[in-house]
């Protein structure tokens, strides 16, 4: 088949047992693969089939036979908006399971730069190597004196051996010390900036003896319709910049907090401005990757204190977050410490910060020791306490790190007596906010139901979390609008046929405090978010320009089908493209029930308290109908009542052949 | 006497995002490449996080085509191709001369002239016939185009609005 | 205003269009030994090769001229200059002037060896050489001279499947352009590339009857059926001699507005001394952009208009085998105390500094020409640098020159 537009065009198959290189003509890998770029369009799309073709049954991740899958799209670096990005997918080391990431910064474009769409490794070499991909040569490195940096040591190291020519020439996606000593959720480090955070693939890496991959681009990726592209693409951000209710306080008070502060969360934008302002650079935009208008990343620096004079780029929502909710850390100099902290480590925030609030927890109820955490008072608040730990965590020191770096889910196995029922984590994977009840009911109902175990970033949804009854309303002094008027905005703008609007929201559309507390259309708005973010997670492009952090009245799927036209030449409409968000998200729920058996009795909370009337928030006073809720959604997902895609539902989705080969219901 | 324009660049204002370079290559190549286009922006990364807290500032820097008055290009071209387009004022290459020995790139003290290996032509910036698509598509403005003339405006109300902030900063410090 | 031009090179016509562009009146005539319009000898080598149409050497066509309103006078031989009337004579006839501008360009030296007026046995310098040299048909050939004149000569004629030896009397290739790990290189590029490069060795005589078959060096005697005379050019000034000062090379001297010792009477091009950016004293230039600026700078001045001309610099570039290699400013054989060679060698490039006495003065590299264009720009300002980051503060060139802005400099 003639290859389309917009794909660099090769796959690159590695196996570290043998050092070996092969290339492969995209197509052929395709047609091997069983894969129609029009069902699937890249990233995570081609991940999930290429995981699904390539385990039956389940494996030891971190022994030699799991692989790591590194996928581009027809999105990734061209002249689209936000071309930046990758996925990059494995057998979770924390469930066993399906997993994958989002990741970007540069190092996405430049593998396509240099003609690669599709990445795989496999196998596990005998000692440390990083692999150097240098257009169409792919070179084995000795990383015996890279093994044991941190992320930022790593990539200044491995760029300057390699000679770049110019700064930023040569990227590198490295795993740290956490990953090379096999801590769970250890997540691999793109240029030291970007990671796919929930992977767990830095630990993978280490277990392969693989420190780093790096990259050098100079090539050119083929277009469709180049000058119509441009059209569009200007055109869109345009409309984006109009429209995005927040855009101005993203860009004057930092993306990760703009949100917080316009909806009067204690997570206030202000400080990230001010310290932002202060800091020593003189550039004080924010920074971003490839093609991006909305940049979200932040220079920062602390201020006073033991660590004054440390610099972070970021500020991202996740860190500051947990600092806030799980680690009980107030100052805003010690969430950019810990974030600086974590990226060189390698660690995971979420996961990480579940791990140790558990382990406090634990300790204030006695279900662990002194002896168990190596001397340490275990507490919330304690910046410098948590630092240590987290140190010790990264590599495995003591009791309590190697405890805690195995993730809470395994944590608590270990340590019994009743501290499973209270580790905040489904399927083995923690989550990001302690009490999920707080973030009833959309956010925390895709907790239990990612693919990925616990999780926030596939039914990416706040639309009831950010609204704000009237006599609360803060919108209007900083944006000018009314919450009641951004989400009657927002109700016009959303992409979504009419007929589905009415489904959620009702006829008339509307969304008021009623609505917000009940439980009608949530179901529906949760599978349409979750497959939305499949398109974009496949596409691949930037959450930031879809769902943005806010109302998702970005870039819809009617727009990256106008987009992705241009670039491929394919005339998709708006159902085939949300189609295969659909589809992917039910192969990899497949994919988990083959080989973890997972269903409805697994999309559950290890953490019972979730049971109890919620104490904040929508649910305040109230228990949250999880049970019920569920069987809405897989009813409104054509599940069965156990939780799995019907027969039928797969053929529906052109996965008749692959329906015939697992045990499911009709 | 053409008002001749010219890119002019504001590093505080540059995000990286590079969509100018995208925006170019496209544009003039028809595919989307970083290394094929006419205008560079070098990042200036402090070598991801380690080097962070040595280096004194982030900063991107731009590399194009000056469209010198006196150009340098001009100068070394052993077949006279290198000519300045009578409306724009930009220095361009006749294709009709050119040989591509690459004397061009050897002379200009900016490195904005590249080969390209697979169209094996030189290119640099031509300000797209007076219409420059990367000051269009440049997300934060950073990138403009302006009257020569004009070019330093945008720097000296940029050093007007700092210096009013720190003299005001100073003001608040004595009252207190 | 009368400005006669005498000679079509490069310098020449830049002298013609200047005045023109000044002055949009004034009669311009150029006197041209040459019966072609302006060509460009850069491009002799891939005419001679093959890669361009003979069509592609010129630069200017006839019309070019009639167009600017500027008179050419070809094929003519000026016989004698009489400054008290102002006159050059061209037998028959004279052109008076009130300016004149010398631009007589040079002449391929010519070696006193034996044999050297058999048939088979070419110079490589005009296009009439080049023309003739296309017609031959030849398949061994020797080039004596391993200039940037020799090496093009001989990469063209391999192109046309010649078997090519190249004879160099000094000791490694391009003596005036490159020296030491870079010159080893590209002499090994050559070889390995089927060209034979003997170097250290004096040919003493072209053997054979009629017509060349072969050439004796002091060592060996190789066969052949051409030979390339590549030994150099020298300034052509036997028709000013005697009239205007020439300096120790043996080139007009000029003064930093291109004006020679008499005045209204000023050169340019191959065939004057003016000074050297890098060291201040006259040196021959012999090199397209420097005859093109000079011509620019003569032609102002004649004009009118005053302009000083800073200064010749070296900068040669070429492609061999897909290799670009360049040098810029001083090799640094003549420079006796600090001399410092500063190299850097990357994954099959190569990049060297060369200072004198801490200074800059010049710099060469094999496929790595990126930011050689900055480093230019250093020499020309004397900047004492011993590492490519010295020049921008810690950024990489090719910045060099932008580092002049104020980027990153605090406010506070």
């Amino acid at each position: 088949m003639a290859i389309p537009d917009g794909y660099a065009g090769k796959a690159l198959v590695i196996n570290l047992d043998n050092r070996e290189a092969r290339f492969l003509p995209i197509d052929r890998f395709w047609a091997d693969y069983g894969i129609d770029p029009r069902l699937w369009i890249g990233g995570d799309g081609f991940i999930t089939k290429i995981l699904w073709e390539d385990f039956q049954t389940a494996i030891d991740p971190l022994g030699p036979e799991n692989e790591i899958i590194i996928a581009t799209g027809p999105w990734t670096a061209t002249a689209a908006p936000q071309a930046g990005r990758a996925m990059l997918g494995c057998i979770s080391p924390e469930t066993g399971g399906f997993s994958s990431g989002s990741f970007g910064w540069f190092f996405p474009s430049t593998l396509k730069y240099a003609g690669f769409d599709i990445l795989i490794i496999r196998g596990k070499c005998e000692k440390p190597v990083y692999v150097f991909i240098d257009d169409h040569e792919v070179l084995f490195k000795d990383a015996a004196h890279l093994w044991g940096k941190e992320t930022g040591e790593t990539v200044k190291l491995i760029r300057e051996e390699l000679e770049e020519r110019y700064e930023g020439e040569v990227r590198v996606l490295s795993t740290s010390v956490a990953g090379e000593n096999l801590v769970k959720y250890a997540p691999p480090c793109a240029d030291g900036t970007s990671c796919p955070g929930r992977t767990g693939a830095g630990a993978v890496m280490g277990s392969k003896n693989l420190k780093a991959i790096a990259v050098r681009g100079t090539g050119e990726v083929s277009l469709y319709d180049p000058r119509g592209l441009l059209d569009s693409s200007d055109r869109a951000v345009r409309t984006f910049l109009e429209r995005e209710p927040l855009i101005k306080l993203w860009k004057e008070q930092g993306a990760s907090t703009s949100l917080g502060t316009a909806s009067n969360w204690p997570l206030s934008g202000a400080n990230l401005a001010k310290n932002r302002d202060e800091a020593d650079f003189p550039h004080f935009m924010n920074v971003g990757c490839l093609n991006c208008h909305s940049p979200c990343y932040h220079w920062l620096q602390i201020r006073g204190g033991k660590y004054a004079g440390v610099r972070q780029l970021g500020g991202h929502m996740t860190f500051l977050t947990v600092c806030l909710r799980n680690l009980g850390i107030q100052d805003f100099g010690e969430w950019i410490y810990f974030e600086r902290l974590i990226q060189e480590l390698g660690l995971a925030p979420a996961a990480f910060s579940i791990a140790y609030s558990w382990a406090v927890d634990c300790f204030e109820r006695g279900l662990l020791t002194k002896d168990e955490t190596d001397g340490l008072t275990l507490k919330l608040g304690d910046a410098e306490l948590i630092f240590e730990v987290a140190r010790k965590v990264a590599y495995r020191e003591g009791n309590l790190g190697n405890l805690l770096a195995d993730g809470v889910a395994e944590a608590s196995r270990k340590i019994g007596k009743g501290s499973e029922n209270i580790a905040p984590h489904v399927k083995g994977k923690a989550y990001l906010q302690r009490d999920p009840r707080i973030q009833a009911l959309m956010w925390a109902l895709g907790f239990l139901t990612s693919p990925r175990g616990g999780d926030w970033l596939r039914l990416h949804n706040v639309w009831e979390l950010a609204f704000l009854p009237e006599k609360r309303d803060t919108y209007r002094k900083l944006t000018g609008k009314s919450c009641a008027q951004i989400y009657e905005d927002a109700l016009g703008l959303l992409d979504m046929p009419d007929d589905l609007k009415k489904k959620i929201f009702g006829d008339p559309l509307k969304v008021d405090v009623e609505w917000i507390k009940g439980t009608r259309g949530k179901a529906t708005f949760s599978v349409w978010t979750e497959n939305f973010v499949g398109v974009f997670n496949s596409l691949v492009t930037c959450m930031f320009g879809a769902a943005t952090q806010f109302l998702m009245v970005g870039f819809g799927p009617t727009t990256y089908c106008e987009i992705l036209a241009k670039i491929t030449g394919w005339d998709m409409t708006y159902n085939e493209l949300m189609d295969v968000g659909e589809r992917v998200f039910n192969l990899q729920r497949l994919f988990n029930y083959r080989i973890k058996g997972w269903d409805y009795r697994n999309d559950t909370w290890a953490d019972q308290r979730v049971n109890e009337p919620a104490q904040m928030g929508i649910y305040r006073g109230k228990k949250v109908p999880w049970n019920d809720a569920l069987q809405e959604y897989y009813s409104v997902r054509s599940w069965s009542k156990e939780g799995l895609p019907t027969k039928a539902k797969l053929i529906d989705l052109k996965l008749g052949d692959i329906a015939e080969k697992v045990d499911l219901p009709e | 006497m053409v008002d001749e324009k010219v890119l002019v660049f504001e590093p505080h204002d540059c995000t990286g995002c590079m969509r100018c370079m995208t925006t170019c290559s496209t544009y003039h190549n028809g595919a989307t490449s970083l290394s094929k286009s006419r205008i560079h922006i070098i990042r200036h990364e402090g070598h991801a996080v380690s080097k962070m807290d040595e280096r004194e500032e982030l900063i991107f820097d731009i590399i194009t085509c000056q469209h010198c008055d006196e150009p340098f290009c001009q100068k070394v071209c052993p077949t006279l191709a290198i000519e300045r387009n009578g409306d724009t004022g930009a220095i361009i290459v006749n294709r009709d001369k050119c040989v591509a020995c690459r004397m061009c790139m050897v002379a200009c003290p900016f490195g904005a002239i590249l080969y390209d290996q697979d169209r094996r032509q030189v290119t640099r910036c031509d300000l797209c016939d007076g219409d420059p698509q990367c000051v269009k598509f440049c997300p934060t403005g950073a990138l403009q185009f302006l009257p020569k003339r004009l070019a330093h405006l945008p720097k000296r109300d940029r050093l007007a609005r700092k210096m009013t902030q720190i003299r005001a900063g100073s003001i608040l410090q004595t009252r207190i | 205003m009368q400005f006669v031009i005498l000679g079509n090179g490069i310098a020449g016509v830049s002298a013609a269009y200047t005045i023109r562009r000044l002055d949009q009146v004034a009669p311009i005539t150029i006197i041209s030994k040459e019966p072609h319009s302006a060509y460009s000898a850069c491009l002799l080598p891939d005419y001679l090769s093959g890669e361009i149409s003979r069509e592609r050497v010129f630069i200017k066509k006839f019309p070019d001229y009639v167009q600017q309103n500027i008179r050419l006078i070809p094929g003519r031989t000026v016989i004698a200059l009489d400054t008290a009337r102002k006159t050059v004579n061209l037998s028959p006839g004279g052109i008076p002037y009130d300016k004149l501008i010398i631009a007589t360009g040079s002449t391929a030296f010519i070696p006193p060896i034996k044999g050297r007026e058999k048939k088979g046995v070419f110079i490589f310098k005009s296009l009439k050489d080049a023309d003739l040299l296309s017609l031959w048909k030849g398949q061994r050939a020797v080039v004596i001279g391993s200039g940037p004149i020799g090496v093009e000569a001989g990469l063209a004629l391999q192109k046309r499947g010649y078997r090519v030896f190249l004879v160099e009397f000094l000791d490694s290739v391009l003596p005036q352009v490159f020296d030491g790990d870079a010159a080893s290189f590209i002499q090994a590029l050559l070889q390995h590339k089927g060209m034979e490069v003997l170097t250290g060795e004096r040919v003493t005589d072209i053997l054979g009857g009629e017509s060349v078959q072969g050439v004796a060096t002091e060592n060996r005697k190789i066969s052949c059926d051409t030979v390339v005379l590549a030994t150099g050019m020298r300034p052509e000034v036997a028709l000013v001699e005697g009239t205007v000062q020439l300096g120790k090379l043996g080139g007009i001297l000029t003064d930093d507005t291109m004006c020679t010792n008499v005045p209204d009477i000023y050169a340019c091009g191959d065939c004057v001394e003016a000074k050297s950016i890098v060291s201040g004293f006259p040196v021959l230039s012999l090199l397209w952009h420097n005859a093109r600026e000079q011509g620019e700078v003569a032609a102002c001045n004649a004009a009118g208009m005053h302009r000083n001309y800073l200064g010749s610099i070296n900068i040669t570039g070429m492609n061999a085998f897909g290799l670009h290699v360049v040098s810029i400013g001083n090799i640094g054989k003549d420079i006796e105390n600090g001399l410092e060679v500063i190299e850097r060698k990357g994954k099959e490039r190569y990049q060297c500094l060369i200072l004198s006495k801490g200074v800059l003065v010049g710099a060469q590299s094999i496929n790595w020409t990126e930011n050689i264009g900055g480093l230019l720009a250093a020499i020309r300002r004397k900047e004492r640098i011993r590492n490519w980051r010295d020049l921008t503060n810690g950024r990489e060139p090719p910045l060099s020159s932008v580092c002049c802005f104020p980027f990153g400099r605090r406010l506070s």
